[in-house]
């Protein structure tokens, strides 16, 4: 009984983030540094090292404003998953709109 | 009139420096839109960053210590931005004669002067006069790096936050160069610290606009009508504050530096370009002259042989 519970839990899950994923909801993301733009373009999730712990974003997220510390910020576009190391900086959120502000940025390859 | 080999020697060595003349202008021509790229790349960085300060102004009435106004002034900051090298015309020198007005009108209100400075030509100035530096940054003053500008404002938020008790500061003024266009360059004074954050949706200082200036962007003016929305801070204002302000004034820096590059570049290309035309008015003067010097010595030597012709005849 428990066990098809949790799987029942799980599955709604999913399908909860398959919604949110979906490709109907995307978010336009600009990544900047000092040195220019690093990368621009729509994504389905962000997932930043904020201040406090990791930040995750996902489509009709409130807009909100954070500090964020080193780390790696990792965004998923349609399918694939860029992957960004910063050192620091902080990142912006309003009506689907993200921007992160990196003081140092690399793309993991 | 001078001999003929005087004037040739100085015809060949006018020569040898309209040949440096014209690579310098070639240099600094390449080396301007290079300038501007950079001033380009630097454009989101600074406008994303701006929105930021302006939402954060616009929602929570929060004290920073880096907007703090009330603070009384004892002692001041001079940021001097100058190249690193000459061949630039007035460039140099227009830029410390303001710095040398502002840091006497600072002294006039009995301000205590600190000096920082970036750029080789500006340093020797002061340096000469025995005039202290606090601290200096040289090379790359016609392409700066955003590590040289991190450099700059982390020294120079950190004599702010130490405040004048403690051998810090009270105030920033920066002096630098203002990007009219490529003719016009002209000195400006900033003042950085303490930020006047403005919150009625307005520019704080026009930043990013002198930027895009140098990068001849048109930037559609969205931001000024948009209306900023409540924003959730995480963990606190104060905290997002702390994190994005430093960040603000370094990127007003790297503005600067970049700005002031494009300043010298223009400057030096627009003087290299004067003395190339001086060289090449020069030349055809003294081209004309040792002409005129060489058939003068040939006038002269035939007159002595048909006079020694007629000598020998009538004797």
């Amino acid at each position: 009984m428990v066990d098809s519970k949790d799987i029942k839990l799980t599955n709604s899950n999913q399908n909860n983030n398959d919604k949110v994923l979906s490709d109907n909801h995307t978010m336009s993301f600009d990544f900047v540094s000092p040195k220019g733009r690093l990368i621009k373009g729509q994504c389905k999730q962000v997932i930043a090292p904020s201040v406090d712990g990791e930040i995750g974003i996902l489509y009709d997220h409130e807009p909100v404003l954070t500090g964020m510390k080193a780390g790696q910020v990792r965004i998923t576009k349609k399918e694939d998953v860029v992957k960004v190391n910063i050192t620091g900086g902080f990142l912006s959120v309003d009506s689907n709109e993200i921007t992160i502000v990196a003081d140092w940025a690399e793309i993991v390859k | 009139m001078p001999s003929q080999l005087v004037l040739r020697k100085r015809i060949s060595s006018t020569q040898s420096l309209q040949k440096i003349f014209k690579a310098q202008e070639l240099i600094s021509a390449s080396r301007i839109s290079k300038a501007r790229f950079y001033a380009q790349n630097a454009m989101p960085y600074a406008d994303a960053i701006t929105k930021a300060v302006r939402a954060v102004a616009n929602h929570a009435k929060v004290e920073h210590i880096l907007t703090n106004n009330n603070r009384k002034a004892l002692a001041t900051a001079v940021l001097v931005i100058a190249s690193d090298r000459g061949m630039s015309g007035s460039y140099t020198s227009s830029i410390i004669k303001q710095a040398n007005i502002q840091i006497a009108k600072l002294k006039q209100q009995s301000k205590k002067i600190q000096l920082y400075i970036c750029g080789q030509r500006a340093v020797s100035y002061y340096k000469f006069r025995n005039i202290t530096i606090d601290q200096f940054w040289t090379g790359h003053s016609d392409a700066p790096t955003a590590e040289r500008s991190q450099e700059v404002s982390d020294a120079l938020v950190q004599k702010f936050l130490a405040t004048s008790k403690n051998s810090g500061v009270d105030e920033v003024i920066i002096v630098c160069s203002e990007f009219i266009n490529m003719v016009i360059q002209r000195p400006r004074v900033i003042r950085m610290l303490p930020l006047m954050v403005v919150d009625n949706g307005s520019d704080p200082d026009e930043l990013g606009e002198s930027l895009a200036k140098v990068a001849k962007i048109t930037t559609t003016a969205s931001t000024n009508t948009e209306s900023v929305p409540l924003y959730e801070f995480e963990p606190s204002a104060e905290a997002v504050l702390d994190a994005i302000l430093p960040r603000y004034v370094q990127s007003r820096i790297q503005e600067c530096l970049l700005e002031s590059a494009v300043c010298e570049t223009a400057s030096r290309q627009r003087s290299m370009h004067t003395a190339n035309d001086n060289a090449n008015d020069l030349l055809e003067d003294l081209i004309r002259r040792a002409n005129q010097a060489r058939q003068a010595a040939i006038t002269n030597e035939l007159s002595e042989i048909v006079a020694g012709a007629a000598a020998l005849q009538n004797g």
